[in-house]
C-alpha cells in the first residue's frame, strides 16, 4: 500500500464522533462505531476501561494543543472486537473524541509489519549463528592446536620408555642366548619398570584430555570444606602443616575443578617440600573479577627460567625425595584455571620455596 | 474489599512473546505461530490480592528495538511496565538499563518489573550463561508456552502496584 493508497483508504474509513464535556461526562455520541448509550450523561472518561489512566491527559488538553491520539487499538466492547485509532480535541468547553475505525487497513498494515519483523528475526537468528559459528571456529582452533601439542608429547615422550622396551626385550633376548639368567631377571626387572612408567604416562595423557571437559551447572562449593576434604584425603604417614585462613569463600563455580586444581597444587608441593617438615601456606583474596587464591610451600623453589615449562605436559623438576612425576599434575591446573577464565604463575614464596597464585573468576 | 483498576504495559522488541503472555495469562492458551501486534491490544484480568480486588487493563504494545520510537501516548497513565524479552536473542536485552531509565523519565510513579521469556528454548546451561550475565536486573524467568512463572509474574507486578508485601 503507497501512500496515496492509504490516504484513500483513510478517507472511506467510517468515524464517530463523540462530545465529553470538560467534567468527563458524555454528551452525546452517533454510536456509529461503538455503542456508548449506556455512559449517557455518565462519566465516560472514568468509566471506559480503554480510557483508564488517559483522564487527566485528555480533560487538561487545550485548544492551542496538538489533538491527543492512539494511532491503533484492539479492544474488545460487549463481545465486539474494535480496531480502532483515537483523537481527542479540545474544542471549546468540550472535548472532541473521534474514532476511526481501522479494520479495513489492519490487515494489510499487519501484512507488512509481520514480513518486516519475520525478516529481521530472520536475520537475528543468521547473526546469532554466524556468532556461534565464530565461537566454534576459535574454539576448533583451540583444540587443533591443543592435539598438536598432544601429537608432539606423546611422539616425544612415549618413545623414550617405548625405546627402553625394545632395547630390552633385545638384551633379555641376547642374556637368554648366552644362558646369563642373572641379566635376564635384572632386564625383566627394568623392562617391567618401564612399561608401569609408559603406563602412568597414557594414564596421565587421559587424565590431561577428560580434565575440564563437560561442565556441569555451578554449585556451591565451601572452600573451606574443600581443602578439608583434601587434607582427610592425604596419606597419614606423610607429615604436613597446612595453614589455611580462618575465613575462606564460598562460592558458585565448577566445584569439582577447583577441587581438582587446590588438590594438585597441595600434591605438588608435598612433592617438593622437605620430607616430615613440608609446610603449604594457602591464601585467598578477592580481586575485580573473582577470587585470588595461592598455594604456597617451603621447598627448593623454582628457578625463574623454568616457572613457565612446569606447566608443560609431562615437564618435570627433580623431586628431592624420589617421586617419579608425570609431569601431568600443574598442566591439568593450568587448563582447569584457564578454562574458567582465570590465570596461573608460579613465582618464589617468602622463604624461597614455590608459590602458585592464581585468578578464578566467579559471576 | 477494596476494587481497583491498573494500567499495565508489556514493552520490549519483537517477537519476544508479550502478546503470548498476555494470552496465556488472560485466556491460560498459547500458539506458537507469530502474528505481529499492530499498535496496541487491550486486555483485562481480575485477580485478588489480600482481599483486595485488582483488574488489569493490560496493554500489549507492539514491539519495538527502539521503545523511544513508540508513541508516547502508549504509555501515559500506566501504573505498572512488564519490559519483556527473550533469552534466546541477546539483541533484546542488549539494552535493558536504557530502556528502563526512558520508562522511568517517562513514567516515574510506575512500577517496573523485567522479564526474560521462551525460558522453553534454553538448557540449562545456557540459562545459566544468561542469568550470570544479567545478574539481578531481571525479575522473572518465564515461559508462555509452559505458563512457567506467567501468572507469579503478573501478581508481583499487582502486589507492587497495590504496594503490598505478599508474604509467600
Amino acid at each position: 500500500m503507497n501512500l496515496n493508497e492509504l490516504k484513500r483508504e483513510y478517507s472511506r474509513r467510517t468515524m464517530q464522533i463523540v462530545r465529553i464535556s470538560r467534567s468527563g461526562q458524555l454528551i452525546e455520541s452517533d454510536h456509529t462505531l461503538i455503542d456508548l448509550r449506556p455512559f449517557q450523561g455518565q462519566a465516560l472518561l472514568s468509566e471506559f476501561p480503554l480510557l483508564l489512566g488517559l483522564e487527566e491527559t485528555i480533560l487538561q488538553l487545550s485548544p492551542d494543543q496538538s489533538p491527543f491520539s492512539l494511532p491503533m487499538v484492539h479492544f474488545d466492547h460487549q463481545g465486539e472486537e474494535f480496531l480502532v485509532s483515537l483523537e481527542f480535541h479540545a474544542h471549546g468547553e468540550e472535548i472532541i473524541w473521534m474514532i476511526f475505525d481501522n479494520r479495513n487497513i489492519v490487515p494489510r498494515l499487519r501484512d507488512m509489519q509481520q514480513q518486516r519483523n519475520d525478516s529481521m528475526l530472520l536475520l537475528d537468528r543468521i547473526r546469532q549463528q554466524e556468532e556461534q559459528l565464530r565461537d566454534f571456529n576459535e574454539r576448533l582452533q583451540l583444540t587443533n592446536a591443543e592435539l598438536d601439542r598432544f601429537a608432539f608429547v606423546i611422539s616425544h615422550d612415549l618413545k623414550t620408555p617405548l625405546r627402553a622396551i625394545r632395547n630390552l626385550s633385545e638384551w633379555i633376548a641376547e642374556d637368554l642366548a648366552s644362558g646369563d639368567l642373572d641379566a635376564v631377571r635384572q632386564h625383566t626387572e627394568l623392562l617391567r619398570s618401564r612399561s608401569q612408567r609408559m603406563q602412568q604416562l597414557i594414564d596421565a595423557v587421559l587424565s590431561y584430555s577428560r580434565a575440564g571437559r563437560n561442565p556441569l551447572p555451578p554449585e556451591r562449593t565451601d572452600l573451606g570444606e574443600l581443602i578439608h576434604e583434601i587434607r582427610l584425603d592425604l596419606d597419614p604417614q606423610q607429615a604436613v602443616e597446612l595453614n589455611v585462613p580462618e575465613e575462606l569463600p564460598c562460592l558458585t563455580t565448577q566445584g569439582t575443578w577447583l577441587r581438582q586444581v587446590f588438590s594438585n597444587l597441595i600434591s605438588n608441593a608435598l612433592k617438593y617440600g622437605p620430607e616430615g617438615q613440608t609446610r603449604i601456606d594457602i591464601s585467598a583474596e578477592e580481586a575485580p573479577e573473582g577470587w585470588r587464591f595461592a598455594v604456597t610451600d617451603n621447598g627448593p623453589g623454582i628457578p625463574e627460567d623454568d616457572r613457565q615449562r612446569v606447566f608443560e605436559m609431562f615437564e618435570t623438576l627433580d623431586a628431592p625425595n624420589g617421586y617419579e612425576n608425570t609431569g601431568i599434575g600443574l598442566a591439568i591446573v593450568q587448563k582447569l584455571v584457564r578454562q574458567q577464565g582465570g590465570q596461573i604463575e608460579a613465582a618464589a614464596g617468602p622463604d624461597g620455596g614455590a608459590s602458585f597464585q592464581f585468578t578464578w573468576p566467579t559471576p | 474489599m477494596q476494587k481497583v483498576s491498573k494500567k499495565v504495559i508489556l514493552l520490549g522488541h519483537f517477537g519476544v512473546g508479550k502478546t503470548s503472555l498476555v494470552r496465556r495469562f488472560v485466556h491460560q492458551k498459547f500458539s506458537e505461530e507469530y502474528q505481529t501486534t499492530i499498535g496496541v491490544k487491550i486486555d483485562k484480568k481480575v485477580i485478588v490480592i489480600e482481599n483486595d480486588e485488582i483488574t488489569m487493563i493490560i496493554w500489549d504494545i507492539e514491539g519495538r528495538s527502539a521503545q523511544s520510537k513508540l508513541p508516547k501516548s502508549y504509555f501515559m497513565g500506566a501504573h505498572g511496565i512488564l519490559y519483556v524479552f527473550d533469552l534466546a536473542r541477546p539483541n533484546t536485552f542488549g539494552n535493558i538499563e536504557g530502556d528502563l531509565s526512558y520508562f522511568r523519565d517517562l513514567l516515574p510513579q510506575a512500577k517496573v518489573r523485567v522479564v526474560g521469556n521462551k525460558k522453553d528454548l534454553l538448557s540449562e546451561d545456557q540459562l545459566n550463561k544468561v542469568q550470570q550475565e544479567l545478574a539481578d536486573q531481571v525479575n522473572a524467568y518465564t515461559s508462555a508456552k509452559t505458563g512457567e512463572r506467567v501468572d507469579d509474574m503478573f501478581r508481583e507486578l499487582g502486589v507492587e502496584m497495590l504496594g503490598k508485601n505478599e508474604s509467600k
